[in-house]
């Protein structure tokens, strides 16, 4: 897992990296494929496991987000405002619509079939990718939001989305006429990433204020009791704590714990029931940008990449790190019971 | 008869056969007792919530949480032996064994300082009755956990709509400065218009730190504020902008919805910005500031700063000699006025601002002649909303 250049304990550095900042990274549902989004305006699908390059595609500005739809093809989110399919064998792609302004999120939801990508213009459109190419045959609706989407996540039926301003929308893309709940959210400074728990029971959103808050989908008293939040990626330092942004979370398909990154350089990983720390990593040379795991949970993809929290200054260069996962590092620990 | 042998009762007896008290099978009064606290021992932590020794997610995972919930500095509640749910503690006040197993103890651990007490760590059910309060939480808040992001929006009250308003993320900057880069604008410029932005959120957060506290829902309080008179009795969102029906500041209508992100981003730091561009109908002196196309504006920025604050900012910012264009370059990035924020960030001379933006304050709302002009030339938009007798 060493190589040349990275010590071992970061993961093995995936050669051929983007040239500019890393904006997000997915691993496949089906594979070890990961799909690489940057802002030097390119889409980048690589092999993790064979560490290998399989396709690049470039694009009218700097691509915000990416996203699989299966093995064969994904989509991306540009600031060129467009949303595009990308199809991997041929290394072509297409635009399947555009927004008003940069297109920040793309998700696919196999539940309802559809793409969905939030944007700066504050709204959600919903696109049916299977039509031909052209906005009047792919968009299936436009949905305003109180401000510029930031972050979106989905599971089974539900959509979440986290703007500016604090807002947070909950769908049921079942029926997106209206969103299902209307949320502000439970930190007090700028949300950073929303994602779903994978039993579908809640969301996780994170802030620049190196926090993360625990969030129920079901309002019901007792369920609205459970939801909590944590300081994180939090650095004490002459007396006063220096505030890190969480920039990425990333559940664990199989345990249902998590990671987060931050821009302090360093992934957690957390146990979200029993309230604990699991693991920290050690530290990457810069701000955490994204973060994946591998469908079986055994690779996390870390995309140590600045992200201009402190505007432009001199930074290391940007890298994506490929890691084995121990089973230590995010089983939850069973708790210590009373003999019978 | 003798009485029956506690150790054997318990499991065993040293004394065996030898022991001078009963060995034998408790009796029918006994043997419920024993059955029942049995039961209870086995199943750990009850009946009530079904917890069973193997489970890690179901039933209850959060109970932990749910006391605590609701109760800020409470890590361990006493009531709640089990760090489980409310529900079983009946269940358990009349066990006679307790003894015979420890209380589930959740150690929330974390990486660092002793942070036991950050099982909620934000102040829970906040309600905005009382302004001096919600002031205690800001400046609380703005003490302790002021991040690293400067361009953000915030909200005293969790679950509440913010105070101040017009946050910007790191990519919209980030993509921002691209865009004029490629545009040919020079990194000096950008670099300025960025400051700008910072400054003036600055200034908000300032604002909303020293000035007293106003509550959003309860517009009767507004008698209690200080001589800056704002107007605004509007709920949700503007508290921090003083919002009120002659500044129809809404994120919504600033500026066209075009297709640059520039745009977007300078219509959200319109709001963000103080409301004093409203009276001027098309804010001339602000579109300025970030030029459609990038036009020079350097005369005004540094104006605000030399206005309340102590100017530590502005000056610690040096151009940087480089005019390499950042964007697809190589690793080696220009240095940037920014580089201020990383160790110490600027909020760290907001004590002195404080107090120099107060005096500031007040010696700008006596001159209302300012108000009066039909526009402002750049830098000599007042930092606050205009009072009361100025607005129409």
């Amino acid at each position: 897992m060493a190589s040349a250049a990275a010590p071992a304990s970061l993961g093995r550095e995936l050669s051929d990296p983007p040239s500019d900042g890393i904006s997000n990274l997915r691993f496949s549902n089906h594979s070890d494929l990961l799909l690489v989004s940057s802002w030097d305006k390119s889409v980048r699908l690589y092999d993790a496991s064979a560490n290998v390059l399989r396709a690049e595609f470039m694009h009218g500005g700097p691509v915000l987000d990416c996203c699989f739809h299966d093995d064969s093809s994904g989509f991306s989110a540009a600031a060129d405002n467009t949303v595009r399919r990308l199809l991997f064998a041929s290394n072509k792609d297409d635009i399947l619509g555009k927004h008003d302004a940069p297109v920040r999120c793309v998700e696919y939801s196999y539940a309802a079939g559809q793409l969905i990508t939030g944007s700066w213009d504050k709204t959600l459109k919903c696109w049916d990718p299977r039509g031909a190419s052209g906005q009047e045959r792919t968009l299936v609706g436009t949905y305003p939001q109180p401000e510029r989407v930031y972050s979106i996540s989905l599971v089974g039926h539900r959509l979440v989305v986290a703007t500016a301003g604090r807002h947070v929308n909950i769908y049921d893309l079942r029926n997106m006429s209206q969103p299902e709940q209307r949320r502000e959210s439970s930190l007090k400074y700028q949300t950073r990433c929303v994602r779903c728990y994978p039993n579908g029971t809640g969301y996780a959103l994170s802030s620049v204020e190196g926090r993360v808050a625990m969030e129920f989908f079901d309002l019901s008293e007792a369920s609205q009791a459970k939801k909590y939040a944590f300081k994180c990626h939090r650095k004490s330092e002459a007396g006063r704590d220096i505030v890190y942004p969480v920039n990425a979370i990333a559940f664990h398909p199989v345990y249902g714990t998590f990671a987060t990154g931050g821009c302090d350089g360093y992934v957690n990983v957390w146990d979200g029931n029993n309230k604990k720390r699991l693991y920290q990593y050690s530290k990457y040379p810069t701000s955490i940008a994204a973060l994946s795991f591998s469908r079986d949970g055994r690779l996390l993809a870390v995309a140590s990449s600045y992200t201009f929290e402190e505007g432009l200054k001199p930074h290391e260069k940007d890298a994506i790190y490929i890691r084995g996962v121990n089973e230590i590092e995010v089983k939850p620990k069973p708790k210590v019971l009373p003999p019978a | 008869m003798r009485d029956l042998c506690r150790n054997f009762q318990r499991g065993s007896c040293q004394y065996g056969d030898r022991c001078k008290f009963m060995h034998a099978v408790p009796q029918q009064q006994q043997q419920q007792r024993n059955l029942n606290s049995n039961n209870s021992n086995f199943h750990g932590f009850g009946v009530q919530n079904g917890f069973h020794q193997q489970q890690q997610q179901n039933a209850n995972p959060f109970g932990f949480g749910s006391k605590s919930a609701s109760q800020p500095q409470q890590q361990q509640p006493k009531t709640n032996p089990f760090g489980f749910g409310v529900h079983n503690n009946s269940q358990f006040k009349g066990t006679p064994q307790q003894n015979q197993f420890k209380p589930f103890e959740n150690k929330w651990t974390r990486g660092g300082a002793t942070r036991q007490s950050d099982n909620n760590p934000i102040s829970s059910n906040h309600e905005c009755t009382d302004p001096e309060v919600c002031k205690r939480q800001i400046a609380e808040d703005f003490k302790q956990e002021k991040p690293l992001w400067i361009l953000t929006c915030y909200g005293h009250a969790k679950g509440a709509p913010c105070d101040i308003v017009g946050d910007i993320s790191y990519e919209e900057l980030r993509a921002e400065a691209y865009e004029h880069a490629k545009r040919g604008m020079n990194l000096q410029s950008i670099i300025e218009k960025e400051r700008n932005a910072l400054n003036s959120k600055l200034a908000e957060f300032q604002k909303l730190l020293s000035e007293p506290y106003r509550m959003p829902f309860n517009p009767s309080l507004n008698s209690q504020n200080n001589q800056n008179a704002n107007p605004f009795s509007m709920p949700i969102q503007n508290t921090g902008q003083h919002n009120a029906n002659p500044f129809p500041i809404t994120t919504q209508n600033n500026g066209p919805v075009s297709v640059s992100s520039f745009s977007q981003l300078g219509a959200s730091l319109n709001a963000g910005f103080d409301r004093s561009t409203a009276p001027a109908a098309n804010t001339p002196p602000l579109s300025s500031f970030f030029g459609s196309g990038g036009n020079t504006f350097a005369p005004n920025t540094a104006n605000p700063s030399t206005r309340g604050f102590s100017g530590a900012p502005s000056s610690t910012f040096s151009p940087p000699a480089q005019s390499t264009m950042f964007p697809n370059s190589t690793s080696q990035q220009p240095s940037f006025g920014f580089n201020n924020l990383s160790s110490t960030p600027m909020f760290q001379t907001t004590p002195d601002v404080q107090s120099s933006s107060m005096s500031q304050e007040e010696n700008v709302s006596t001159d209302l002649s300012i108000w009066l002009k039909e526009k402002w030339n750049p830098g000599e938009i007042p930092e606050e909303a205009p009072p009361d007798s100025v607005v129409r």
